[in-house]
């Protein structure tokens, strides 16, 4: 048997991610809720970020912090779009195919007709655009999260920002008057 | 020069953070705090069974592995054994030891510590007993002689809120 002392009394696993959840728990849903819009989805993706922070303390991870489960909530949203994606796979219209160009864009974007907008993409699309420039990442960055070429990634930006523009302006009221 | 990305980079949006339904909150936190209490141990565990466990009866033991694993960072050893409301039996490792606990059971003489002082206490080894101290304070136990400084280490004493001693005691250093 090991000497006294010698095993020290750790300081207990829970308590520490249980403690640090009062405050992580409004930063993870917050982030989840303001990129997928959807309160259940927000719940259940707020669920896995924090169960996936058990396993990997278990699994004798560094100490979980809140920028670490930002990041895996980032993960667990791709996943999802992913899942989505696959389904709708069959489903889903031509987006434009090969329109490489595009015109610049000037206009101020309202920012709840965005998110609105963001919704209705498909969520490849959505994913892209969300990473790119909700989150503001570099797009090596974005290539990593949906697992594609940095090649393949810049394309298909062009095509969601093409998709959602469109969707945009198909949306604005005639006139631009209330 | 044209710029396609312009209008985009109007839409980054810094986290905000937002409380989730209070109902939400508390049913996820005792999700986790349940999904802890099941993690394996990280500690090698020693195959011979030691010949010496204490073996607590307890009020709620549901309530004591919680109290055991928030204060000392106890985990449960395999599932409990459950007999109807009752734990008939559980094993904890608690800093590379092993503690056995159970409900009462009257019916047997197993019953828990009454109102009057434990003659037997539980002697815990930590490298930082100040710590442990509030920790176990904080999750509910009566401190019976705060931390002091003794030729031999430094010591508390706390009794859980089950009625059980700790002398909490780290080495001299």
């Amino acid at each position: 048997m090991s000497s006294p002392g010698s095993r020290a009394v750790a300081p207990p696993p829970d308590p520490g991610l249980l403690s640090l959840y009062d405050r992580a728990l409004p930063e993870v849903y917050g982030y989840l809720l303001a990129r997928c819009g959807q309160r259940a989805l927000a719940e259940d993706l707020t669920a896995e970020t924090f169960l996936a922070a058990v396993r990997a303390e278990a699994d004798g991870a560094a100490p979980t912090t809140v920028p670490w489960l930002i990041g895996t909530a980032r993960h667990k949203l791709v996943d999802h779009w992913r899942r989505l994606e696959r389904e709708q796979r069959g489903l889903r219209l031509l987006d434009g195919g090969d329109q490489h160009t595009e015109d610049p864009w000037d206009d101020e974007l309202d920012s709840l007709r965005a998110q609105q907008v963001l919704g209705q993409l498909s969520p490849g699309h959505r994913a892209a655009l969300t990473l790119r420039y909700l989150d503001d990442l570099p797009v090596s960055q974005v290539a990593g999260h949906l697992g594609r070429t940095l090649h393949a990634t810049e394309a298909l930006l062009v095509r969601a920002r093409t998709a959602f523009r469109r969707l945009y302006e198909s949306t604005e009221q005639p006139g631009g008057a209330p | 020069m044209t710029d396609p990305e312009r209008a985009f980079r109007s839409l980054a949006r810094p986290v905000t953070p937002v409380d989730p339904e209070p109902g939400y909150a508390a049913a996820l936190r005792d999700r986790l705090r349940r999904a802890l209490l099941q993690t394996p141990s990280t500690e090698p565990r020693s195959p011979a069974v030691p010949a010496l466990i204490p073996y607590l009866v307890v009020r709620d033991a549901r309530a004591a592995i919680d109290f055991y694993a928030e204060a000392f960072g106890a985990r449960t050893v395999g599932d409990p054994y459950v007999d109807g409301d009752r734990i008939g039996h559980a094993e904890l490792e608690l800093a590379g030891a092993t503690l056995y606990l159970a409900d009462a059971y009257p019916e047997y003489g197993l019953e828990g510590p009454g109102e009057a002082k434990p003659p037997v206490s539980l002697h815990l080894t930590v490298p930082d007993v100040d710590a442990v101290m509030d920790r176990a304070a904080a999750a509910g136990a009566t401190v019976e002689r705060p931390a002091t400084d003794e030729p031999y280490g430094r010591g508390g004493r706390l009794i859980d809120p089950f009625g059980h001693r700790w002398m909490v005691q780290s080495p001299q250093g």
